[in-house]
């Protein structure tokens, strides 16, 4: 067991959305923990409910339609859903900042990029015109962001998009951070980039020590960056494992199912099929009776249909949501 | 939650659209008299419910004792043969225009839309206040000069989308086999842009009963004494204190007209496509 | 940005020639001989024959239209048939008065159409939006012609709170500097004056606003809900920001593009709705003018009164197309 309590504690969390009279349970009983200085990694097919999750966290909800409906999210200890408004302004870009998937789009066009990372540490930190300038060239330096004192003065557009994705890293980890929150954040960049992005992020956690959450579908991705790996379905946690355990020991038939689908090269069985989970995600709005994956599971029997597994531990901190380990 | 909003507005204006054009086509048969004949005895009676009214005039009578009623009837046929000529007009020519402009590119492209820049160039009504001007007021040049304004409009949809449907393989199949470019630009091109160009439509029927109330009311449409309701409300301005109902009536009937068409447009470009709004 | 600017005014002045030669045809397209048009039924023989001379009538077309540019270039815009007076003189002095309205139609349209447009996209689907929106579409159909003349029935004849017509009652002593009276009132802090004049635009200029001020809210809300959906806001929200900064600072400065140009090109319309709201207030300027001179068919006058405003409206257009591109980063930083 740990000694020390988790920077970010999730408990039981249920973000429901509510749309034309249905009810579509997008985040429904997830349970996560993070360290200090490590990173989760959160994976799962598209409207699992990861980002879901992550937005929650700082309650970025659009609300109508979507509502935190039931569960507690202890940051430091204190539950941020208690906070009012006010209270978690003061958290979002400060204490916990968060990034998203398109650098493309995500920046202000009309603003400098100087100006819109100045703008978080002048919102959070009193710091004069001055100071704020240096500490943003400081941070475009530690980006890697060659020439960053013309480039303070750029618009968006003049960048491309590992740039952009730069700045908003700069951006986030400006206020020193105790966790960041990473939405596919790598996703839309070339192949190439994407690697340098992803040790530029490695490098500035063990610099500041902050943790982050790291949100991914991709496998890979995943493997260089987490420390420990939370796997969503349909809404809620199916495997909770160090990163290590999950790759040589996946527990949960969708984890097993995931990596298994992953094409491998020079394997010896040129003319197999890529091997695919059968069926699809069942709709948010309409949740089946039982586990949620026990339409498409390979191992499933009678039980599975009827009674919903709960987080069964295997091995030391390696949880698996399936009624084969209950 | 906003799809019923726009289906209620656009179900509204669909309504009042044909309100109006069953009003124009049945005009004989609706009126309670005849819109010219004139009456020195029923001069200025106030409508119905006023003290001096009676029910024989239900919104009352103009200066020349003509009932109001059947004068706002009329009104909406006339408004309507405006409407429909006018904006048939600006159809039918911005349609070739505009499909000849994106087709054929090159010189005639930049031709075409230099004369389109140019009639934009005009604001608002002044073109068609200084054709009508030049060519002698009369409700058939005012149909005229309101048409030709409004052909750019047409011709920036057809030609943006012929211009699209250019680039695209069934086109240059088309042309590989030999057929004749009027089937192509008809036969395959035009169905694309069928939707903007409904809304187009519509929305220009209501811009041509306000412009065509507009120059009426300036003298240089519908001469006497065809009723017209912007017509009538020219006539009105000397009676505004005395018989403030023979300016009111034809004003409220030119606002829901228009309103009617404009919703029911609005209506159909979201019903076409929903991306355009919020 | 220099050479767009070059390129957009490249661009304008076959515009400019095109509308001149639709003027300037305008004149032999109408059944009629062209000086007698021109000088009324009762012009002396003598007189047609020295203006056939002056305007070369009987030269063939491009030569007439040659002479015709040259007078345009020399600012000769012809003189009017009823008073002699130069038509150039004329728009002079009556432009004033149109300046006046339009910037006060222009300024109330903007100033509600910008706020109803932000508060209908805030609140979207509340009862505010609703409403808001659908009197923007009556706003859209309104015959203004008519509205004005309600204004007058209730706000002048019935409730005698505004006067009827005109720019100023006939007892006010006002200096003029600028011909805008409320500007000079101001400028000689003649506050009596400033009443007077102000109250004499009012009802003018809220007509005239009517359907520029329904456009800009319109426009103004679609502009900001297609803003408030882009990702940028939402990174906005995750730095900290106050849901007012998020709105007005990041939103607001990109909706407002489409919006500034929207309200550049109301500009003009408002310059062609005037010539309706000035002839029903008896409001002495361009429009007023163009539609006496419509009336009485003053075709010099005609002539002239359209050729400035539409070159006035091409010019605006320009400028618009211009600040677009100084508003807008993406163009002006290429």
């Amino acid at each position: 067991m740990t000694h020390t309590s988790p920077l970010l504690d999730i408990v039981h969390l249920q973000t429901h959305f509510f749309v034309r009279g249905q009810v579509a349970k997008a985040v429904d009983n997830v349970s996560l923990t993070i360290e200090s200085g490590k990173t989760l990694g959160l994976v799962g097919e598209s409207g699992c409910g990861k980002s879901v999750t992550a937005h929650s966290i700082i309650q970025l909800i659009p609300d109508p339609p979507g509502k935190i409906v039931g569960g507690e999210i202890f940051f430091n200890g204190k539950n941020l859903l208690d906070d009012s408004e006010k209270e978690m302004r003061k958290i979002r870009g400060n204490q916990i900042s968060m990034i998203f998937q398109e650098p493309m789009t995500s920046l202000n066009p009309v603003f400098s990029v100087g100006d819109q990372v100045g703008e978080v540490i002048r919102l959070h930190q009193k710091l004069s015109k001055r100071e704020t300038r240096d500490r943003v060239v400081d941070m475009f330096h530690r980006v890697g962001i060659p020439a960053a004192e013309q480039r303070l003065d750029e618009y968006p557009h003049q960048m491309s998009g590992g740039m952009r994705q730069r700045v908003m890293i700069a951006m986030a980890l400006a206020c020193s951070p105790k966790m960041m929150i990473a939405d596919e954040p790598t996703t839309a960049l070339d192949v190439t980039i994407q690697a340098q992005i992803l040790d530029l992020m490695n490098k500035l956690k063990q610099d500041t020590g902050a943790s982050i959450l790291f949100i991914t579908h991709d496998l890979g991705v995943i493997a260089e960056m987490a420390q420990h790996v939370a796997v969503m379905y349909a809404g809620r946690v199916m495997e909770y494992a160090p990163a290590e355990t999950l790759f040589t020991s996946p527990k949960h038939p969708y984890t097993i199912g995931l990596m298994e689908s992953i094409p491998v090269l020079g394997s010896k069985k040129k003319t197999e099929r890529l091997s695919t989970i059968s069926g699809v995600v069942p709709s948010l709005f309409n949740l089946p009776e039982g586990c949620l994956f026990s339409d498409r599971c390979p191992d499933v029997f009678a039980d599975c249909r009827k009674i919903s597994p709960r987080q069964y531990e295997t091995e030391e901190h390696h949880t698996v949501r399936c009624l084969k380990y209950a | 939650m906003s799809q019923l909003w726009r289906n209620k507005t656009a179900m509204a204006g669909m309504f009042i659209v044909s309100f109006f054009i069953v009003t124009a086509i049945f005009a004989p048969l609706l009126s309670p008299h005849d819109p010219v004949e004139t009456s020195l005895y029923d001069q200025l009676k106030p409508p119905m419910w006023h003290e001096n009214g009676s029910s024989q005039n239900i919104l009352g009578t103009d200066d020349l004792g003509r009932d109001i009623l059947s004068r706002l009837i009329y009104g909406a046929r006339v408004s309507l043969v405006v409407s429909v000529f006018s904006v048939g007009l600006a159809f039918a020519m911005g349609t070739l225009f505009g499909s000849v402009a994106g087709y054929y590119k090159g010189k005639l492209d930049s031709v075409i839309m230099r004369i389109m820049d140019i009639i934009l160039a005009f604001p608002y009504l002044l073109l068609a206040i200084v054709v009508v001007a030049y060519l002698g007021p009369s409700l058939q040049n005012a149909m005229m000069a309101i048409g030709i304004t409004y052909i750019p409009r047409f011709a920036r949809i057809v030609r943006g989308s012929v211009l699209e449907e250019c680039g695209k393989d069934y086109v240059t199949a088309a042309r590989s086999i030999g057929a004749r470019d009027f089937r192509i630009i008809f036969l395959a091109i035009l169905p694309n842009c069928l939707g903007p160009l409904i809304v187009q439509t519509t929305l220009s029927f209501a811009s041509a009963i306000l412009d065509a109330a507009a120059l009426s009311f300036l003298g240089l449409g519908a001469q006497p004494p065809t009723p017209e309701w912007g017509a009538m409300i020219a006539r009105s301005r000397a009676l505004i204190l005395r018989a403030s109902w023979v300016m009111t009536f034809p004003g409220i009937a030119i606002l829901l007209a228009v309103l009617g068409f404009n919703l029911f447009g609005d209506g159909l470009r979201d019903a076409l496509d929903p991306r355009l709004r919020d | 940005m220099l050479a767009y600017a070059i390129r957009r005014i490249l661009i304008m002045i076959p515009t400019l020639l095109g509308v001149s030669v639709i003027v300037f045809l305008m004149l032999h397209l109408t059944p009629g001989d062209p000086a007698e048009l021109l000088l009324g039924e009762r012009a002396t023989d003598k007189a047609l024959q020295e203006i056939r001379e002056h305007l070369g009538l009987n030269e063939p077309l491009y030569i007439q239209y040659g002479m015709f540019l040259k007078r345009l270039m020399k600012g000769d815009l012809g003189e009017t048939i009823w008073t002699r007076q130069k038509v150039w003189v004329e728009v002079k002095q009556r432009f004033p008065a149109t300046i006046e309205l339009a910037v006060a139609a222009l300024f109330i349209a903007c100033f509600f159409g910008v706020t109803f447009g932000i508060i209908s996209a805030t609140k979207q689907y509340s009862i505010f939006d609703y409403v808001s929106m659908l009197g923007a579409l009556t706003g859209v159909s309104m015959p203004i012609f008519w509205l004005g003349l309600v204004f007058m029935l209730i706000f002048s004849l019935n409730l005698g709170w505004l006067p009827l017509s005109g720019r100023l009652s006939v007892d006010v002593d006002l200096h003029i500097i600028t011909h805008i009276y409320t500007l000079d009132a101001l400028l000689t802090r003649n506050w009596a004056a400033l009443k007077d004049a102000a109250w004499h635009l009012i009802m003018p200029a809220i007509t005239l606003s009517t359907i520029p001020m329904a456009i800009v809210a319109r426009m103004t809300r679609s502009a900001m809900l297609e803003v408030l959906r882009q990702d940028y806001i939402k990174t906005a929200k995750a730095k900290g920001l106050s849901q007012f900064k998020v709105v007005y600072k990041h939103g607001l400065r990109n909706a407002l593009i489409p919006v500034i140009t929207t309200i550049g090109l109301q500009f003009g319309v408002t310059l062609g709705g005037a010539i309706l709201t000035e002839s029903i207030f008896a409001w002495p300027g361009v429009g007023k003018w163009m539609y006496d001179a419509v009336m009485q068919r003053d075709y010099m006058v005609i002539q002239g009164g359209t050729l400035f405003i539409a070159s006035l409206f091409i010019l605006i257009n320009l400028c618009v197309d211009i600040l677009y591109a100084v508003i807008n980063p993406r163009i002006s930083v290429q």
